[in-house]
């Protein structure tokens, strides 16, 4: 295993118990300068996953909590008029960071909703017809209630295709929970996580994520996959080229965390779920069961 | 040979002596007995732990064994030596290999090595049983290289040859039948059945029986009635002993070509003269024969070959005298033998007033005298043996009589020939055609009448007239004797219908397989090509064997580029069988998991299993083609994961 994502991955376990999987799908679309969409009930730690995550890779970090009067211009940012110069000066959103977590994205308008999405997909804001970049790396991390539906604007599938991955916690274990309610009560400050690398560190890593051997074996296991949910019939929004492309490149970063520089099977396995449930509108409940129909199906070699 | 090769491996030495047992005439008994030998060597060195000869071991006994064969067979014959220094070569080889590779050199030499037999025969069953051969050949090698067992390596090598065989025969058929740019010296064969170009009966204690096939015989239409004396050799000259051949007979005098007569069509097996067969005056237009003024055809050269032939069959034409030179030559006698035989000629000579009168003497002269047919005659070696054979023993077979009646009608000035060759034959009732065998060898006198010309006399009919009507083997007064000298063959049990019946049978195949297959020369397939294609068959043939030569070739590019590009890397077949052998649960899963499962299954292999996987990766997954040390790590670590599961 990469040493360096090992030392990321381990202090990143200090935090959220005994979710290694989780933690290195994370890690892996942070890799892939892709989004990510954590579907949780609340309380489960995105939170402080998404946190934590910006502290270990020294990126900054800002939360926007979404509700239903949350207006574009509170993400972006305004003009404001400067009596002093008199002129329109830009005051950046939140948006303008490297890790932003919007929480209960599917509480806001679509039209604020959509502001983001076009910040991420751009990674720029245009405001009064000037654009101002974000900073880089940007990682938007999207935290969405699967329950308690009502009064929510559910993101449709084509904003939902802009998230790399999405993926969900789930309820720790006893033993771990046993140890989070001794650690409950610590003020946050000393549970913070110690960072591990920097910015420019990630962006090397991001670098060699296309540099990862893809074998044709392994790309017609891929097209095999995409193949499948398209002409199976079982799926009304099949899998894009853009799930494939993101599907070889979370395979590619899988293999890079794992240490290797050349993509298996399993890799592609792995981040499967993760990279293409969301996109075929399979909730994340289903997703145990997605998994075994597909693999069942679809023959390795 | 080390016993870890499989015991059916022996078979190769088998099939070494088997040949050299085939081949005891050619090459002697001391050859045979000399593998026979070797082959106790190798069966010892099989059933016991074998040691590893050491190289100068291996080089005295390779020296050895070539001296002594080389002084078995004698240098002169270059053909036999150099075929039977193979045989011993292969032989020695299978008794000192141990190492895989040793014996596919053996397997590949063996590939030649089996073929020689054609050398030395053509028949069907020498043909079926080299197919054999080689068919186990084939197995030995697919056992060695894929470790495949006995039966399903003899499947695939079998398999293989029948796939083979139509091919060859389109290439027997449409390959242009080019004359040889160069040409093995024929191997040469003893003379030891057949007849002889020096005839003396009286040396003979007891007449050979051969059931060996001379030649076969098919006439156009059934025209030729009748006993059929088959004319091969001409004696014309006598020497008191012997009748021989005169050297009037091999000069280039040519015959009048003949324009009418009966056409018959023979397939002569070869032998060691090359005088051919044919009935009455027999004139052909054959190239490879001559055809002299005596009426008989025979080889320009000789050849291990059966050769086809056809002959235009007519009468003597009458001739009123004969050449006073010629005339001398045939009424010849040394003189001082057989005073009393001449003595006896001259006083029938002065009673009778032409040469029938003459004739009819001398048959009374047998008959009355109690003479015997019989194919144990007692020897004479006396100088007088004409003598001895008309007043004391009495007693001879076709040889004696005609001998006899020569002598007496020269004593008496009347031109007279011995006339060796065979007497009727066996037809095959199905296909028409006569066979006739060494145990139909004859023998008879020609005379001549002013006026009449050459005519044929059997004195031996008197004697023994069944000798007329039908095959030696059919003759129930004879057939003890008979028997006794042919042995144990299938036609010494002739009376057995059933046997017969399959002898029949097999012969008839023979006669198909020599006059289709062996006897498929340029004439034939010129023939052939022109009933096909018409008038320019040869032309069509040549472009439509090219353009399916050429058709086959496209297709089998593509096909060959289909099967590479749908069939998957080795590495898969091997991956994909091993996981169908040993789980049949796993079809799903990465590769990683199903070998992981495998471990847990079978945790002895583990470490083997972990090998497979790190080189299946390498050229699946990290893209980097396996070297040709790795594949056959591969295969060695495939073939051991089986072996244990």
């Amino acid at each position: 295993m990469n040493q360096v994502i090992n030392d990321v991955i381990d202090s990143l376990s200090a935090v959220i118990l005994e979710k290694p999987e989780q933690i290195k799908l994370a890690i892996c679309s942070l890799l892939c300068r892709g989004h990510l969409l954590i579907e949780d009930l609340p309380g489960m730690g995105k939170t402080t996953l998404s946190h934590s995550l910006a502290d270990v890779l020294g990126l900054n970090y800002r939360r926007v909590q979404f509700t239903s009067d949350l207006l574009p211009s509170d993400i972006t940012g305004t003009s404001i008029f400067n009596r002093e110069q008199q002129s329109f000066e830009f005051h950046p959103g939140p948006v303008f960071t490297q890790v932003l977590l919007a929480d209960e994205i599917n509480r806001a308008s679509p039209k604020t909703q959509s502001a983001l999405l076009e910040s991420m997909e751009e990674h720029q804001v245009t405001i009064d017809g000037e654009s101002h970049k974000l900073p880089s790396p940007f990682f938007v991390i999207a935290t969405q209630n699967p329950q308690h539906q009502s009064g929510t604007y559910p993101l449709p599938e084509s904003q939902l295709d802009r998230f790399f991955m999405r993926i969900s916690l789930g309820y720790p274990s006893e033993a771990a929970e046993a140890q989070l309610i001794h650690q409950a009560g610590i003020p946050r400050a000393s549970v913070k996580t110690q960072q591990v690398i920097d910015s420019d560190a990630l962006l090397k890593f991001q670098q060699k994520i296309p540099l990862i051997t893809l074998s044709d074996a392994v790309v017609s296991y891929i097209l095999r996959l995409i193949t499948y949910t398209r002409s199976s019939g079982m799926f009304s929004d099949p899998l894009s080229p853009r799930a494939s492309i993101a599907l070889a490149s979370a395979s590619r970063a899988y293999a890079f965390i794992n240490g290797r520089d050349f993509v298996i099977p399993d890799d592609v396995q792995a981040v499967f779920t993760s990279v293409c449930a969301h996109r075929l509108g399979v909730t994340s409940t289903n997703e145990a069961q997605l998994k075994l129909q597909i693999f069942d199906n679809v023959p390795v070699h | 040979m080390s016993s870890k090769f499989p015991v059916w491996y022996y078979s190769t030495s088998v099939f070494v002596w088997l040949i050299s047992l085939i081949l005891i005439d050619d090459f002697g008994v001391g050859f045979t007995g000399l593998v026979s030998v070797l082959m106790l060597w190798q069966t010892i060195r099989i059933f016991t732990t074998p040691t590893i000869l050491s190289v100068r071991f291996i080089n005295v006994v390779t020296l050895l064994g070539a001296v002594t064969t080389a002084s078995l067979i004698g240098l002169k014959n270059s053909v036999n030596v150099f075929v039977a220094l193979m045989l011993i070569a292969s032989l020695l080889k299978q008794i000192h290999a141990t190492k895989a590779n040793q014996f596919t050199q053996i397997c590949i030499l063996n590939f030649f090595t089996y073929p020689c037999l054609f050398l030395f025969t053509q028949s069907l069953f020498a043909a079926l049983l080299v197919l054999c051969m080689l068919a186990v050949n084939l197995a030995i090698m697919l056992n060695l290289e894929q470790n495949l067992k006995l039966k399903p390596a003899l499947k695939v090598s079998i398999k293989g040859l029948i796939i083979v065989l139509p091919v060859a025969a389109f290439l027997v058929v449409f390959l242009p039948k080019l004359p040889a740019f160069w040409q093995l010296p024929q191997p040469q064969k003893e003379a030891k059945t057949g007849l002889s170009e020096n005839v003396d009966p009286f040396d003979i204690v007891s007449l050979s029986q051969s059931e060996e096939l001379v030649f076969r015989a098919t006439f156009e239409n059934e025209q030729i009635e009748g006993p059929y004396y088959w004319r091969a050799i001409i004696h014309d000259e006598f020497d008191g002993k012997r009748w021989k051949i005169s050297e009037y007979q091999r000069t280039n005098m040519k015959p009048p070509p003949l324009d009418e007569g009966e056409h018959a069509t023979i397939i002569a097996q070869p032998s060691h003269i090359p005088w051919l067969y044919g009935l009455s005056y027999s004139y052909s237009n054959n190239p490879k024969l001559n055809s002299n003024v005596f009426g008989t055809v025979y080889l320009k050269s000789l050849t291990s070959k059966p050769i086809e032939y056809s002959i235009m069959v007519s009468d003597f034409s009458p001739e009123s005298t004969l050449k006073p030179w010629y005339y001398q030559r045939n009424v010849k006698i040394p003189k001082g033998f057989n005073p009393k035989t001449t003595q006896l000629a001259q006083t029938w000579a002065m009673s009778s007033s032409n040469t029938s009168e003459f004739i009819e003497k001398m048959r009374l002269y047998f008959l009355n005298n109690q003479f015997i047919y019989t194919l144990t005659p007692t020897p004479s070696q006396s100088d007088n043996r004409v003598d001895e054979f008309l007043f004391n023993t009495q007693n001879g077979f076709c040889g004696h009589y005609a001998s006899a009646a020569a002598f007496l009608l020269r004593s008496a000035n009347i031109p007279a020939r011995l006339v060796s060759g065979y007497l009727g034959g066996e037809q095959n009732k199905n296909q028409g055609y006569y066979s006739v065998y060494q145990y139909d060898a004859h023998a008879w006198v020609e005379y001549f009448t002013p006026g009449v010309g050459w005519q044929r006399l059997d004195p031996t009919a008197w004697i023994a007239p069944e000798r007329m009507t039908g095959s030696l083997s059919q003759l129930a007064q004879l057939s003890n004797e008979f028997q006794q000298g042919l042995g144990y063959s299938l036609i010494a049990f002739s009376n057995w219908h059933s046997i017969n019946w399959v002898r029949l049978k097999l012969e008839e195949l023979d006669y198909q397989w020599t006059r289709v297959v062996i006897n498929f020369d340029r004439d034939k397939q010129s023939k052939l090509f022109k009933n096909w294609f018409g008038k320019y068959g040869t032309l069509w043939a040549g472009i439509i064997s090219l353009l399916i030569f050429a058709i086959l070739s496209v297709i089998l590019f593509f096909l060959v580029n289909y099967i590479r590009r749908a069939s998957p890397p080795i590495e898969l077949a091997y991956y994909n069988d091993i996981v169908r052998y040993l789980n049949r649960d796993s079809h799903s899963g990465s590769v990683r998991q199903n070998i992981q499962e495998l471990t847990q299954l079978f945790p002895e292999n583990e470490k083997v299993l972990w090998q497979f996987y790190a080189l299946f990766e390498k050229s699946q997954y990290q893209q980097k083609p396996l070297s040709k040390t790795e594949l056959k790590k591969l295969k060695t670590l495939y073939r051991q994961i089986k072996k244990k599961g």
